[in-house]
């Protein structure tokens, strides 16, 4: 064996084993010149993760089997070690990641659609690794995405033409090389699919990616369910195909015959009889997460790309959780064993019982049904194991869809996050593919809205999808993005942000090392999990500081405590310079004598409401806090003299008073108030830019996104979106109650997706009163006056996920060539990773 | 339903008490701290004169000059300033002629500006004089009233006897009622802007 490459250090982080395990990748050569890639856990850790992982029942499968025991590809050693090797010719791509801060990490897909874990880099090489592996195989950079890499086989005859045509990467991806033994008939067969799936774009028309349906050779091994099942993009495949495969006699036999293509495409899903055991097992995870999760998802619609993305990686992650003692020993996926005996619950909760929701999924679903049927039709052979329940019906199929998603982020949810987003990304960027589903989605469905039922929730939206729908064909625009909100993304946002609990102390603690540090993983996660969930009330005081910049994340305790102590003596030389001023010469300081009096006049009028500031008599001097707060300002005045004091000022310092805990933290809660002003600093220029900028840069987003009202308020003079000006000044401190503002304002700065998320959630506000303002034909003053009066009256949660979801509607949407240079900026600032 | 509305607007020094004066005239109460304003806020109330109701629609607007490039965008569209000062303090009776420019440059040259010299209760307090006050106004052709937003003294006359001033500017023909730009609307039975009702129907000024 001959070692071509090699780098220490690299790490996989399976769900069980939250420290990761250390170990060494490298590309090998090993008999006759075949190359394997892989990766090998350093030997001391083995120990260790034997005691953290669950017991081993619990990733056992009962069925017995390991699926991907037998595989060629992928060997998972015996010795109950996490052992990846995989044959190069194998591989069909590469993502990189290389995050500003945090480790560099990538992503691989296996031929067989498997995505291991990524593996992190953390003394970097990930450039040396890639180089070393151009240099044995091809690597094709994507056009689209600069980090991704499709492996070329230039012994398929058909990736080499188009190669030499130079199509897009989706083609590529969607290309499933296969090098085996069967080439010849395997190759047919895809082109027929491909033939197909030109030929009949419906086809795909329930497909989150339509276009990046790929079918696999199955007429290999029984593993392939597993490999279906575990990349991204083929997840909804394994969907599809194993309720393809599972209809009903009844429906099977009554369909009609459909083409020869899709027939044969199909029924390689279902050559042997031990696939028969495979599909079932799919639909059984289905059932299971319907079961978990249908109180959440009664209501939800959503099969959006992100929800889907989101369960593969959970899968994938569990295809690669098999660890075998022996090659024929069971050794599936966690989702397995949770298989075996919900097809029941599945059938019961979304058919007999119609919600509405699934009701809006059967009138969704007509239009892929004569696909399906046709498709099934061709696998009786399947149908034995699926005594009917199962009737493939649309309303099931998006139904089990979406509950899928679901169940499986939150099995993942905790460990997986970062690698999850991060393969997601592999498929949500090529924004295009994205953007054509939702056109699908939307002319394909122009019936949803009327058959609705009256009594849905959402039947208004549906109704604005349909119009959007009809409008959007004739001017060949997007849908407006109230359809995103509330149809597709949000549901699924809804649910990230319901699931994740505010972040515990022993949460908080765990992400420190030895020193004190928070290593740049941890950071993402961390501040991922802020965006979320925020943070627990007790331990705001500890964790406001390192968001607000106090203290950096590598800080150490140590050092913390020098830069506590110099930070209390830069403090109090700046308050003396204040503090030194006599009355005297007061008297002949106009400046500072109007600064302190409107200080002190405004302190006194900062929710006043609170407890912590009520005031006793008229006299600042009566609660400490409204002192402290006085002080805080007044220092800041002078640390900062160009800016001075502004109103709204002591606004954004109440709840850092309030979350410092008072007087005896007065040079903390400086620092942290210093460090929020930092942030939000142009707010409070004289000649306000950084208002304008941010209520123009609104503005323009608005026109990019909903032109009919960027219309409407453009004639009657609200496209300047003064209405919004209090809220972006002091990032909604008076919008949302006290407590909330706690919450919102940790949210920001964690700084997750966009720095810019007051102006998504301006978008989200406004948007949601879009039908009142069209409808009313508001004047300006009328909608200044709405916007005013929902202060106090929003739902957080509801305002963060329409602004996640407006943020990612934003990141989808193509730019025209004259967008506007701000928006393109805003573009940019954006990273959903 | 009402015959005309007409669109006011409040400015002068922050701290002058102009938002209480809007809270005193819409919800007839007094606060004796109120929350500082930031941008604008609205408050709205009917009244009769010449037995014809008429809806005031008040803008209050943040007093710092920090915001002054906000604010100014809505003295466009006013029928009605109140130009409001503070008898106690001399600065903001000071910057009464540069608050009057800005009034004068965005406004549109129809407006009917009222001097309010406010708080009148805290007489022991007082820094600027009611014979001062009345010379600028006079000076400038303005109407003038010390109000008390504390004991409600002449709030309720200030933005009334606006609302005389201007309407008779209508019954003299000076505005092309049909143009919104002069801050005045003409009722319509069908009209859509009723939503508030006879009385108190702001409070969108306190939170």
């Amino acid at each position: 064996m001959r070692v071509l490459f090699s780098k220490e250090n690299v790490f996989v982080y399976p769900p069980e084993i939250e420290k990761g395990i250390k170990g060494t990748i490298s590309l090998c050569s090993l008999d006759k010149g075949s190359i394997f890639l892989c990766w090998i856990p350093e030997i001391e850790e083995k120990e260790e993760q034997d005691s953290i992982l669950p017991s081993s029942s619990s990733i056992q499968s009962p069925n017995g089997k390991n699926p991907l025991a037998a595989s060629t590809i992928i060997e998972i050693d015996d010795q109950n070690s996490w052992v990846v090797r995989v044959h190069v010719k194998e591989l069909k791509s590469i993502k990189k990641y290389t995050p500003n801060i945090g480790t560099p990490y990538i992503i691989i897909t296996s031929k067989k659609g498997t995505a291991f874990f990524p593996f992190f880099f953390e003394h970097g090489g990930v450039r040396e690794f890639l180089k070393s592996l151009s240099s044995i195989i091809h690597l094709k950079k994507s056009n689209l995405d600069s980090n991704f890499f499709t492996v070329f086989d230039f012994s398929d005859p058909v990736q080499r033409s188009l190669s030499s045509m130079n199509l897009s990467d989706d083609f590529f991806n969607k290309e499933d090389t296969f090098s085996g033994n069967n080439g010849s008939n395997s190759r047919k067969q895809r082109d027929h699919y491909n033939n197909n799936q030109h030929a009949t774009p419906d086809f795909n028309d329930d497909l989150t990616f339509g276009h990046d349906m790929e079918l696999h050779n199955q007429d290999q091994e029984k593993e392939d369910r597993y490999s279906l099942l575990s990349s991204t993009n083929q997840l909804k495949k394994a969907q599809e195909i194993s309720l393809l495969t599972s209809p009903s006699p009844l429906q099977s036999q009554s369909s009609s015959s459909s083409s020869s293509s899709s027939s044969s495409v199909v029924n390689t899903t279902s050559i042997s009889p031990t696939s028969n055991k495979t599909t079932s097992s799919v639909i059984n995870i289905v059932g299971n997460n319907n079961n978990n999760n249908n109180n959440n998802n009664n209501n939800n619609n959503s099969n959006t790309s992100s929800s889907l993305s989101k369960s593969t990686n959970g899968l994938s992650f569990s295809a690669l959780l098999s660890r075998s003692s022996s090659p024929s020993a069971s050794t599936s996926p966690i989702s397995i064993e949770k298989l075996g005996n919900n097809n029941n619950n599945t059938s019961n909760i979304t058919s007999p019982i119609p919600s509405p929701s699934s009701k809006f999924l059967s009138a969704s679903g007509g239009s892929d049904n004569d696909n399906t049927n046709s498709n099934s039709s061709n696998n009786n052979n399947n149908n034995n194991n699926n005594n009917g329940s199962l009737s493939t019906s649309p309303t099931n199929k998006r139904a089990l869809k979406r509950e899928i998603s679901s169940s499986i982020f939150d099995n993942f949810a905790k460990v997986t996050q970062l690698a999850k987003s991060a393969q997601k990304n592999i498929f949500e960027e090529p924004a295009k593919r994205i953007d054509n589903h939702f056109r699908n989605l939307i002319g394909s469905k122009s019936s949803v809205g009327s058959s609705l039922s009256p009594q849905h929730p959402n039947s208004q939206y549906f109704d604005i999808l349909n119009e959007s729908g009809s409008s959007l064909n004739a001017s060949s625009d997007y849908f407006t993005p109230f359809n995103i909100s509330s149809l597709n993304f949000s549901i699924e946002l809804g649910a990230n942000r319901r699931e994740c609990n505010p972040m515990s102390p022993s949460e908080w603690y765990s992400y420190f090392d030895d020193e004190g540090r928070i290593c740049l993983a941890n950071q993402q996660i961390l501040l991922k999990k802020i965006f979320y969930g925020g943070i627990e009330e007790s331990i705001r005081q500890e964790v406001w500081p390192f968001l607000l910049g106090v203290y950096s994340f590598d800080s150490t305790y140590s050092s913390r405590e020098v830069a506590k102590y110099e930070k209390t003596q830069q403090y109090q030389t700046v308050k003396k310079q204040w503090e030194s001023i006599s009355c005297e010469q007061e008297s002949r300081f106009s400046k500072y004598q109007s600064r302190k009096l409107l200080i002190q006049k405004d302190v006194i009028r900062t929710d006043r409401l609170h407890p912590l500031f009520i005031q006793g008599e008229d006299d600042i001097e009566s609660n400490p806090n409204l002192h402290l707060m006085r002080d805080i300002l007044l220092t800041y005045s002078f640390f900062n003299f160009d800016i001075g004091y502004v109103q709204g000022m002591s606004d954004l310092l109440s709840p850092i008073i309030s979350v410092m805990g008072g007087a005896a933290k007065e040079v903390e809660s400086f620092w942290c108030f210093k460090g929020l002003m930092d942030r939000l600093e142009s707010n409070f220029h004289k000649d306000q830019n950084g208002m304008h900028h941010q209520l123009s840069t609104l503005s323009k987003l608005l026109k990019f996104i909903d032109l009919e009202l960027f219309n409407h308020l453009e004639a009657n003079n609200g496209a300047n979106m003064y209405f919004f000006f209090q809220s972006v000044l002091i990032c909604f401190k008076r919008e949302f109650p006290f407590h909330d503002v706690l919450t919102l304002w940790e949210i920001l700065w964690s700084n997750y997706m966009t720095k810019n998320l007051p102006i998504f959630m301006c978008l989200s506000i406004l948007i949601k009163e879009r039908n009142q303002i069209l409808e009313e034909n508001m004047a300006f003053d009328q909608i200044l006056k709405l916007i005013n009066e929902k202060a106090n009256r929003m739902d957080l949660e509801d305002i963060l996920v329409d602004a996640e979801s407006m943020v990612r509607y934003f990141i989808i949407k193509q730019m025209s060539i004259d967008t506007d240079k701000s928006l393109i900026k805003l573009k940019e600032s954006i990273s959903i990773y | 339903m009402y015959s005309f509305l007409f669109k006011y607007i409040i400015i002068g020094d922050t701290g002058v008490g102009k938002s209480c004066l809007l809270l005193q005239f819409t919800d007839k109460r007094f606060q004796p701290v109120h929350d500082l304003t930031i941008g604008v806020e609205f408050g709205a109330r009917m009244i009769t004169i010449d037995n014809k109701a008429i809806k005031l629609q008040i803008w209050d607007t943040a007093g710092q000059e920090s915001f002054r490039s906000i604010t100014r965008s809505y003295y466009r569209g006013s029928a009605g300033a109140l130009l409001v000062y503070d008898i106690t303090r001399r600065d903001t009776f000071n910057h009464l002629t540069c608050w009057l420019k800005d009034a004068r440059s965005y406004a549109n040259s129809n407006m009917t500006i009222i001097l309010i010299g406010n708080k009148s209760d805290m007489e022991s307090k007082r820094a600027v004089s009611y014979e001062e006050g009345k010379q600028f106004a006079d000076e400038n052709g303005l109407i003038f009233l010390e109000t008390s937003a504390k004991t409600a003294s002449n709030v309720e006359e200030a933005f009334v006897n606006t609302a005389s001033k201007i309407y008779e500017k209508i019954q003299k023909g000076d505005f092309d009622i049909n143009n919104e730009s002069f801050g005045i609307k003409l009722g319509a039975p069908t009209s859509k802007q009723d939503g508030t009702d006879q009385k108190p129907a702001g409070g969108g000024c306190c939170k």
